[in-house]
């Protein structure tokens, strides 16, 4: 995945932005003009390099199909239901959702026949709930679900040709998982308990997207990640899962408060499952884990020229200067990269900037 | 511009909080029993009852005893009574035409329906009352057709006999069980001082005995005192358990301690080895209803409070 990411990359540097730089010199040479520029920045700035957080919501929904559930009042089992009758003792497998582990074997007699022990205070005891319960869950469509809430830390890169762009990217995304409830009998089954609260994804990704839609300062674009997703630790047993690629479709808003920074607002969703393969019984549980992401962050993009290197040089737009040691003629930036490099009157002014709250509240602002 | 901007924003925090709600269930509860108690006293001007505030349960008292000593939870009552559905039919009666006084543990969650435990903790020994009992506090939403309407209340008359304690009433198993063993003259009976009283069948010299923690294999039929066999284990069925780990009775570990493997023995018990009050279910034929919906468990629909125990058991090698 890596290579193939790194090899797309590649290729498109050389059939777009090289050529382009190098287009662009040959130009120059050939205008009035001979005025230098860094081929390797006009590469650069096509690039933009993009650093978010912000919220997630998942779901986490396993599909118990395909298996008989028994809950006993220490725990809760599994065993395939491709059987013809359920058997009078059974080995099940417990911690089906992380670690599928098999159990002791059980027997499945109902405990409270005769001529078990009888308990005290019987009439609504709540231990007549947790008694052993067996039910196939194909019958009762049976399944859990759980929510996760998260928040991501979200590091990538992409280059831009025109309107689409490409690129790769590192995702950290710290989840906190609740209990997984039952979707059927929930009187009388009992929630999962997971021995873990949190867990930190890892994902690896590629993207791809498309800026279609420019209106001010803001332009839109639909993105595309995919890639690998992998929790850190020891908290799912990975030997026995079968993770699929997840796919994430967002809309990035992006708001440019110049030429090279954006403020990015970014909802999406993600589509991916797993599924666990439980020991023994040659069937595994599939499980849905979409997630809705909401981030917030910066994306900065390489300056195409540097800032000049002329200490007395104070003009405020982009200009052309010659270089004090190499003699080279060059066009250099006035201002930093967060600022627009051609300001109209007043824009970028540090009075307005500094008392711009306090303007808002008098009767005739300056 | 902004504006916009904020527009989507509030947009999708909208979407996240309604992705995070949860729907609440919806409970069913059996409503309007206070208020069809107080039309029917109303419509009847003798009736003069009066509220109970903890419980909602009214009453009137038919015939009281000062000198009546009052109820202790972990007493055996003994009563007779009378279950109506309020301006309906009987739903369960104890009379001295019907066998007696009805025994039930007091106090101690043993009683369905539970407004009836309620309803004697305003009684005391001797008394004689009526109550009207909402709903909630009787068959909920239990329906029988014929004979229990839906969210019925409860009009039931209750006349405390006797109450005891459970030393007393074991004396009285005890005694019961005597006279079963004379009248069947079982007279090779033992009691080894568990309060079991056992009968070894094919009595082996030597053999092994069972230890604790051991998975034993039994056979079984198992009666009440009476002779009437309600469970058994049929044709090549056997019952498995880990012995000495409360998974039985007390009464059936205690005998086979005292058996060999491969013996075959006559246990008798009184209940406080086996089900002791188990539950007093009024109407009996709902209890397995009850015990579908996990009211109560499952030995509780087979025996009922104070019911002393027959075993005849093989312990299989």
């Amino acid at each position: 995945m890596k290579q193939v990411l790194t090899l797309i990359l590649l290729w498109i540097c050389t059939l777009g932005g090289v050529s382009e730089a190098l287009a662009q010199k040959s130009k120059d040479k050939d205008g009035e003009e001979d005025i230098y520029r860094s081929p390797i920045r006009k590469i650069l700035n096509q690039f933009s390099i993009n650093i978010s957080t912000g919220y997630g919501y998942s779901r986490y929904q396993p599909d118990l199909n395909g298996f008989y559930f028994l809950q006993t009042p220490d725990n809760q089992f599994i065993f395939s239901n491709n059987i013809e009758s359920v058997p009078e003792e059974v080995a099940g497998t417990f911690n089906w959702f992380t670690d599928p582990m098999m159990g002791d074997t059980l027997n499945l007699r109902d405990p409270f026949q005769v001529p078990l022990s009888g308990i005290n205070n019987p009439v609504n005891n709540p231990a007549l709930q947790e008694t052993t319960l067996l039910t196939n869950a194909d019958t009762l469509g049976l399944g859990f679900r759980a929510t996760g809430h998260s928040i991501p830390l979200n590091l990538s890169i992409h280059y831009n040709y025109k309107m689409f762009r490409i690129g790769f990217g590192y995702m950290l995304e710290y989840q906190r998982i609740g209990q997984l409830k039952p979707t059927a009998l929930e009187s009388r089954i009992r929630p999962y308990a997971l021995d873990f609260n949190s867990v930190l994804y890892k994902r690896f990704f590629g993207k791809i997207g498309v800026r279609f839609y420019e209106w001010w300062n803001y332009g839109f674009a639909a993105e595309i990640n995919f890639g690998s997703i992998n929790p850190g630790g020891n908290k799912f047993n990975e030997s026995v899962i079968d993770r699929s690629i997840f796919v994430n479709l967002g809309l990035s808003i992006e708001k440019s408060i110049s030429e090279y920074v954006r403020i990015i607002f970014k909802p999406s969703y993600d589509i991916k499952s797993y599924n666990i393969m439980i020991p023994d019984a040659g069937v595994s549980i599939r499980t849905l884990n979409p997630t809705f992401m909401f981030q917030i962050g910066l994306s900065i993009n390489y300056p195409e020229i540097p800032r000049t290197p002329i200490k007395a040089d104070h003009v405020q737009l982009k200009h052309v200067i010659t270089h004090p040691e190499t003699g080279q003629r060059m066009e250099v930036r006035g201002q930093p990269i967060w600022r627009w490099q051609n300001p109209k009157v007043g824009q970028n002014h540090r009075v307005l900037w500094r008392y711009k709250g306090k303007n808002k509240k008098k009767m005739n602002p300056y | 511009m902004h504006k916009g901007f904020s527009h989507i924003i509030v947009l999708l925090l909208g979407l996240l909080v309604f992705v995070g709600c949860n729907k609440d269930d919806d409970t069913v509860e059996v409503q309007g029993s206070q208020q069809v108690i107080a039309d029917f006293l109303a419509a009847d001007s003798t009736l003069t009852a009066v509220q109970d505030e903890a419980t909602g349960i009214w009453y009137i008292d038919l015939d009281s005893t000062a000198s009546g000593s009052p109820l202790e939870p972990g007493l055996v009552v003994e009563a007779f009574y009378t279950i109506r559905a309020l301006g309906g039919v009987v739903i369960d009666l104890s009379s001295p035409q019907s066998g007696g006084p009805a025994k039930m543990l007091y106090g101690a969650d043993a009683i369905y329906p539970i407004g009836f435990d309620q309803a004697l903790s305003l009684m005391k020994v001797g008394d004689s009352m009526r109550f009207f009992i909402p709903a909630e506090l009787g068959y909920g939403d239990l329906e029988v057709e014929g004979l229990i309407p839906h969210g019925a209340v409860l009009d039931v008359i209750i006349k405390i006999e006797d109450a005891i304690t459970l030393e007393q009433q074991l004396i009285q198993e005890q005694l019961a069980i005597e006279d079963y063993i004379n009248i069947n003259d079982l007279n090779d009976m033992a009691t080894p001082g568990t309060g079991i009283y056992i009968d070894r069948i094919n009595e082996l010299d030597s053999g092994a005995l069972v230890g604790i923690g051991e998975r034993v294999e039994i056979t079984y039929v198992a009666s009440f005192l009476g002779g009437s066999a309600f469970d058994a284990t049929f044709g090549n069925e056997t019952f498995t358990f880990e012995f000495g780990r409360g998974e039985a009775i007390q009464g059936l570990e205690f005998g086979l301690a005292e058996m060999f493997v491969g013996e075959s023995a006559l246990i008798i018990m009184p209940s406080s080895l086996a089900y002791g009050g188990s539950v007093k279910v009024m109407p009996t034929l709902i209890a397995e209803e009850l015990v579908a919906q996990k009211i109560i468990p499952t030995y509780a629909a087979t025996v009922g409070p104070f019911r002393p125990l027959i075993f005849e058991v093989t312990l299989l090698p």
